[in-house]
């Protein structure tokens, strides 16, 4: 695949890396409170320090994720942009019809900080966790949901389907692309290269539900017979490091939530 | 006869198609507008009930690897989910094909601008436009393609 520019999982051994993916969920989920919260250049300062220590424990170089979050872009200049032009506030700036004011440029670095934390906070869940045991974390954390007619095993399931397949349909679809250029269509951008992707999501879909037909009969003859008393291979197991790590974060989300 | 363990491994199938397209089709845009071919199988659910969870995880796993983030991963899912049951609900009018457009355009653009305070009415036109063409050029195509192909078992 193409490189390592999707956020998918880098295989090292460090401390992130081995918290159990349950405890990194929820690290991941109340620091994005948290960063949603802050309105202080004192928390702001905080969190960016904690974030990059979290990202330097990971043992992946900082490299991969500058490179790894172009898709942000995009979305970062049109807020900030549209932040610094249209906000109101003490105009310290005019140029025309454009002006510039102090509140602008304020909520347009919070809310650049927003975006590229929460961003980041993604990529450091994704590099570090292997999908299965996010899929796994899943199955667990909605287990009790159970009782209220989610489906937590059938989804975890489904979603373990799909990371199995995800590889083999990106080949597929690569060596469809090439058999339709190769007979003249055109997908090089414009409407009409739109137009030509039905020539390959026809052939794409056909082939991918005979799969799904396949793949269940290979289930059914095997006796799979959903989640009820399915044991696993690898169980996941908290310990110290993880209660030390909900711990911290804990603590500092509350700090930043109610001191700020 | 369709099995319960048929059904599953059709929404894994479909989840997995739809990150598929969007690794293959990353970059796909035009001009300023940003499409995700992908979101052509938002229609699934007019033929196939077993799509709606299969584009729920598809999103889930799509923005967990390319979205802006976790906000993205939540609330983009669960916007999916809402539009495919919505999809099947209306599998007999023609407002299966308006609700993957107009709750994308509309709830997407809102929590982006509740969270990140991006400007409302340019991300509703954005999505809009891009979620029409998509739906327009590549679902109703796709979906009249497997409804004239009998090979294909539907509900």
């Amino acid at each position: 695949m193409n490189g390592i520019t999707f956020g998918q999982y880098i295989p090292r051994s460090s401390f992130i890396h081995h918290l159990d993916p349950r405890s990194k969920l929820y690290l991941v989920v109340i620091l994005m409170v948290a960063i949603l919260m802050v309105d202080s250049w004192a928390a702001v300062i905080l969190t960016v320090v904690y974030a990059c220590s979290m990202v330097l424990l990971s043992g992946i170089p900082v490299r991969v994720y500058l490179e790894s979050s172009k898709a942000l872009w995009v979305i970062l200049t049109i807020t900030v942009a549209f932040q610094i032009f249209f906000v109101p506030g003490q105009i310290i700036w005019r140029w025309g019809i454009i002006s510039i004011s102090d509140m602008g440029i304020r909520m347009g670095i919070l809310m650049a900080y927003r975006l590229a934390m929460i961003y980041l906070l993604a990529q450091l869940l994704t590099f570090t966790t292997a999908p299965l045991q996010l899929t796994e974390a899943l199955e667990r954390l909605l287990k009790p949901l159970e009782r209220v007619g989610v489906p937590a095993h059938e989804l975890a399931m489904i979603m373990t389907i799909a990371l199995r397949f995800i590889p083999i349909f990106f080949e597929e679809s690569s060596k469809i692309t090439k058999a339709q250029t190769s007979r003249g269509a055109n997908f090089q951008g414009g409407i009409n290269s739109l137009r030509n992707l039905v020539a390959i999501m026809v052939p794409l879909f056909t082939r991918a539900f005979n799969r799904a037909d396949e793949l269940a009969l290979a289930m059914e003859s095997r006796c799979y017979q959903g989640g009820e008393g399915r044991t696993r291979m690898n169980s996941l197991i908290m310990t110290e490091r993880d209660y030390l790590a909900m711990a911290v974060t804990t603590v500092l989300a509350i700090i930043i939530m109610t001191s700020f | 006869m369709q099995s319960s363990i048929q059904k599953m491994t059709r929404a894994g199938i479909i989840a997995a198609l739809y990150v598929a397209l969007c690794l293959v089709f990353n970059a796909t845009s035009f001009g300023v507008i940003q499409f995700r071919p992908a979101e052509a199988f938002t229609l699934l659910p007019i033929l196939f009930p077993e799509a709606i969870p299969g584009i729920f995880i598809g999103v889930l796993i799509a923005n967990l690897f390319g979205g802006v983030g976790l906000v993205d991963i939540i609330f983009g899912s669960l916007i999916s989910l809402l539009a495919a049951y919505l999809t099947w609900i209306w599998r007999h009018s023609f407002l299966a094909y308006l609700s993957p457009i107009v709750l994308n355009a509309f709830l997407v653009s809102l929590y982006l601008h509740a969270f990140f305070n991006t400007p409302y009415w340019y991300m509703v036109l954005s999505i809009g436009i891009s979620q029409s063409l998509v739906i327009v050029l590549l679902g109703v195509p796709l979906i009249t393609y497997i409804r004239k192909k009998a090979s294909i078992p539907k509900e």
